[in-house]
């Protein structure tokens, strides 16, 4: 136990340390003048070209601390890596099933499940319309809410309404056929 | 002595080793990581630049129209993160939007028949403006497929006004803002006949929507009596923009009719003043009329362009294209003076090459600088528009479409960050979700002569076109509305409702419930209605407290709101299933979420009542409410120690000189104000010995306490850091 509160904390404050290693010399050598008011609480309020920064004086003038720069290259995403996961969550009373990406968390779609959606024409299409239909009462459309995702096989998404559970699955599983 | 200068020493040795150790240690957690997923120097760069962490760096709030889903996506630069989808032309499920009654008649209201609209095409947005600066007050957009124009209001990221454009069938879906908000323009895209008959001529036209800024944002909104359009022959209208400082009165539009491109010019300054005459009940003036009067002209172009924008001076406006060019505009005005036709080397500046396929033109801090983007050639050119000259490019590994500064379309720019829309999805490492893809946006860093792209955005439900940015610290958002707002008018709500004056009306079969939401309860908790019976939830939010938002829905019956605090909102339906409907709070509130619920009650026609005696309880059951009121009033005491406590304890460090903390403190005192009732209740239920209604009245007192708890230790902890920092 105290092993693992050390490792959790030891390399936070190692970290830490580095950081204002870091500072320290970007600091020094850094361009001091543009570094003024103007630049309080991470708002440039003037509008200004930052001009070229080193990492540190990025750092510094983000007001990041060893934590946030870990995880800052813990979820950054750049185009030639793949992200990991592929999360569906609950829209809840929006009626869709948000699917984003992880650790990137980027979004990537909204499946529509139990409202319309005018982006995707769901609801719109006599093909859309009649699957929405099946969920009718006497006839009439209701509004949905999902809070719970259950995903079978690896090949068909079921939705139901209410509860609480969301599910990822790890890329190289996801197969996605509605 | 010896010994103590030997410890100092090794002290000092070890402090000096510890930090060359550590600096090595740390620098391999950073490697690590960069090693471990295989990131580069540009990649960790990238990643501070645009990470945010809790507490919030991001210097913009940048809006963008979602094309075809009809609503506005509210988003965070440098983060590119999504704060919040919003409401605009179609109906939103999950705010409520069109579902509750008071943004179901705004949205009723902007149709020519009274029905909602379940569909907008929105592209262009634009922000209010003052001495040609985003003020942080409004945005406008244009739908393209229903011919509306709508405003939001930036305290709240809310839809406040949504009108039809009585004329055009057919509107191009981007706005323009004149330098002080005078007008919002809006033009005709396709031609078509405006009298719906059609046997009538093709017309074409541009619109310019009066607006009148009152003392609040409630009070400002577009005049429909005081708006004119001005008709256009029968040309296909494209991209708009609105002059500034010298070119002050003046607008350019993009326009094409049999292969030919031209940009037209429109002094609205006279066109206000020209005679006007109705059609479909709206000012117009006719195209003669504008000729007679000098505020029109055609510059006919060499090639068909894609973009016209004026620069942050107002002196020219660049015509995006192939060859892009620039134009002087106080050569058009003078022109114009002298006839509708406009020979472009009478007025032109400069022509630039950039490249293939030039999409968008975007503006920047520096001076006399622009972007352009070729999606043809995958890059992005800076040139200078003063001297015709091209500076940088960056190649991109993707097509790029449309282009943002922050500040961009104002009279002062921004520099540092461009955004480039990405219209394919085209990347290797896109986790396939089906055949739809999201939009995508690229951030290019432009701090410096190395552009760079440092991040991809990906928006679904979202056609991506332009966006605008503003400045976080411009836009004051609130966090509260005044207690029964309705919030599409900001008037306060007829049906607002407090706590205890909660009833039930009815008048024949139409019945209104005067409702309030507050942790953890929804009241009334019963209503009893009979099937057929029309009835309308109006629900106020008590709530002070931040994002303690509620929804409401009736089970199987479709209905929605969502109650920010301090809103009132109404929801109708017919009941005409009998049977008994749970209703309950869709937003996860608090802990006590679940509790939020109650049951509406629908008798079936012909249903008759049955009277039910009082339960009378038995001398061991009110022995145990009585030791259950007892025990409660323990607790209530202890409760109160707390709240006495955290009292003091704000007091003694000067709370009131914190406004935030003094709010919060405000909130929990209001709390306990409600409470009074539930007190004098069970006090005069224990003194008449009826415990269970004590019992029942000390909890509800309870209930108050521990909220009034809650927020006061919120205003504590709050306090405490501010005076740390």
């Amino acid at each position: 136990m105290k092993n693992i509160v050390y490792k959790k904390y030891g390399s936070l404050f190692m970290m830490g340390l580095f950081i204002i290693t870091l500072s320290f010399l970007t600091v020094s050598c850094g361009d001091k003048d543009k570094k003024g008011d103007e630049y309080a609480g991470g708002t440039n309020i003037s509008g200004k070209p930052y001009g070229k920064e080193s990492f540190g004086e990025v750092v510094k003038r983000r007001g990041l601390n060893a934590d946030d720069v870990l995880s800052a290259v813990k979820t950054y995403t750049p185009d030639n890596l793949k992200d990991e996961y592929v999360a569906l969550n609950s829209g809840g009373q929006a009626g869709n099933l948000p699917m984003y990406a992880i650790p990137s968390m980027r979004m990537l779609k909204y499946v529509p499940t139990n409202t319309r959606q005018p982006y995707s024409g769901f609801g719109y299409s006599e093909e859309t319309y009649g699957l929405m239909e099946d969920g009718f009462i006497d006839g009439k459309e209701i509004l949905g809410e999902i809070h719970i995702i259950l995903v079978f096989l690896k090949q068909t998404v079921f939705i139901t309404e209410n509860g609480q559970l969301s599910m990822t699955k790890p890329i190289r599983e996801f197969l996605f056929t509605i | 002595m010896k010994n103590f200068n030997w410890f100092i020493k090794a002290f000092i040795g070890i402090i000096l080793v510890t930090l060359g150790v550590t600096d090595m240690m740390a620098q391999q957690t950073l490697d690590d990581v960069k090693k471990a997923r295989g990131l580069n120097d540009h990649d960790v760069l990238a990643a501070v630049k645009t990470f945010m962490p809790r507490g919030g760096r991001d210097e913009y709030f940048s809006i963008v129209g979602t094309g075809n889903s009809g609503t506005m996506i509210v988003y965070g630069l440098p983060s590119m993160r999504i704060y919040k989808y919003v409401g605009v032309f179609s109906p939103e499920p999950w705010q409520g939007y069109g579902f509750d009654d008071e943004s179901s008649l705004m949205l009723k209201k902007s149709s020519l028949d009274n029905r909602i609209s379940t569909y907008g095409d929105m592209r262009f947005p634009a922000f209010s403006e003052k001495d040609g600066n985003y003020d942080g007050h409004f945005a406008f957009f244009s739908d393209g497929a229903n011919s509306r124009i709508a405003l939001m209001g930036l305290d709240d990221f809310e839809t406040k006004q949504v009108l039809s454009n009585p004329l055009f069938p057919s509107t191009y879906p981007g706005v323009a803002v004149t330098q002080n908000t005078e007008y919002i323009i809006q033009s005709s895209q396709y031609p078509a006949p405006w009298d719906n008959k059609i046997t009538s001529e093709f017309r074409s036209g541009v619109t310019f929507w009066k607006f009148v800024e009152g003392e609040n944002i409630h009070k400002s909104r577009m005049i429909k009596e005081k708006s004119f359009t001005v008709e256009l022959p029968a040309y296909t209208l494209d991209y708009l923009d609105a002059g500034k400082s010298n070119s002050d009165g003046l607008m350019v539009g993009l326009a094409e009719k049999e292969g030919k491109s031209y940009v037209y010019v429109l002094d609205y300054t006279k066109l206000a003043k020209a005679t006007t005459k109705k059609i479909n009940d709206f000012n117009v003036v006719s195209f003669a009329e504008a000729k007679k009067n000098n505020a029109v002209g055609f510059i006919e172009l060499p090639a068909s362009a894609s973009t016209v924008k004026v620069t942050a001076d107002g002196k020219y406006f660049i015509v995006g294209a192939d060859n892009t060019l620039v134009i002087d505009f106080a050569k058009v005005k003078s022109a114009l003076a002298k006839g509708d036709v406009i020979a472009l080397a009478d007025v032109q500046k400069a022509s630039i090459a950039i490249g293939k396929n030039v999409i968008d033109i975007a503006f920047d801090y520096r001076k006399n600088t622009a972007y352009a983007s070729a999606h043809g050639d995958s890059k992005i050119v800076r040139f200078n528009y003063e001297t015709g000259k091209t500076e940088k490019e960056l190649k991109l590994s993707f097509k790029p479409s449309f282009l943002m500064t922050p500040q961009g379309m104002s009279a002062s720019p921004h520099s540092n960050y461009l955004t480039v829309v990405d219209k394919e999805g085209l990347y290797d490492n896109y986790p396939n979700v089906g055949p739809v893809r999201p939009s995508f946006q690229h951030l290019i860093d432009i701090s410096s002569d190395d552009m760079a792209d440092v991040y991809t955005m990906s928006l679904p439900q979202a056609n991506m076109y332009g966006s605008v940015a503003v400045l976080r610290t411009t836009i004051k958002p609130i966090i509260r509305y005044p207690l029964g707002t309705n919030t599409r008018t900001g008037e306060i709500s007829r049906y607002k409702t407090v706590a205890g004056q909660e009833k039930i009306e009815r008048e024949g079969n139409r019945v209104h419930v005067f409702g309030t939401l507050i942790r953890s309860h929804i009241t009334p908790e019963i209503v009893t209605v009979n099937e057929g019976d029309v009835v309308t939830f109006h629900l106020t939010n008590l709530e002070r407290a931040e994002d303690e938002t509620h929804g409401f829905t009736v089970d199987t019956y479709g209905v929605h709101g969502s109650f920010e605090p301090g809103k009132t909102a109404s929801v109708t339906f017919t009941a005409d299933r009998p049977g008994i409907f749970p209703y309950y709070c869709t937003e996860f509130c608090s802990a006590l979420h679940l509790e939020m619920e109650g049951i509406l009650l629908i008798r079936p026609k012909g249903y008759v009542d049955v009277e039910q005696e009082d339960v009378v309880l038995t001398a061991d059951q009110m022995a145990g409410y009585k030791k259950n009121y007892e025990d409660k009033l323990v607790v209530i005491d202890q409760t109160q120690d707390i709240i006495n406590g955290v009292v003091t304890w704000l007091k003694e460090n000067k709370f009131q000189d914190y406004p935030y903390v003094a709010a919060l403190v405000d909130d929990a005192f209001d709390q306990l104000e409600q409470a009074k009732t539930s007190k004098e209740n069970h006090e005069k239920y224990a003194k008449e010995g009826k415990y269970k209604d004590a019992f029942l009245w000390a909890e509800q007192y309870w209930q108050y306490q521990v909220k009034t708890a809650d927020v006061g230790l919120r205003a504590k902890k709050l306090l405490a850091e501010k005076i740390n920092k």
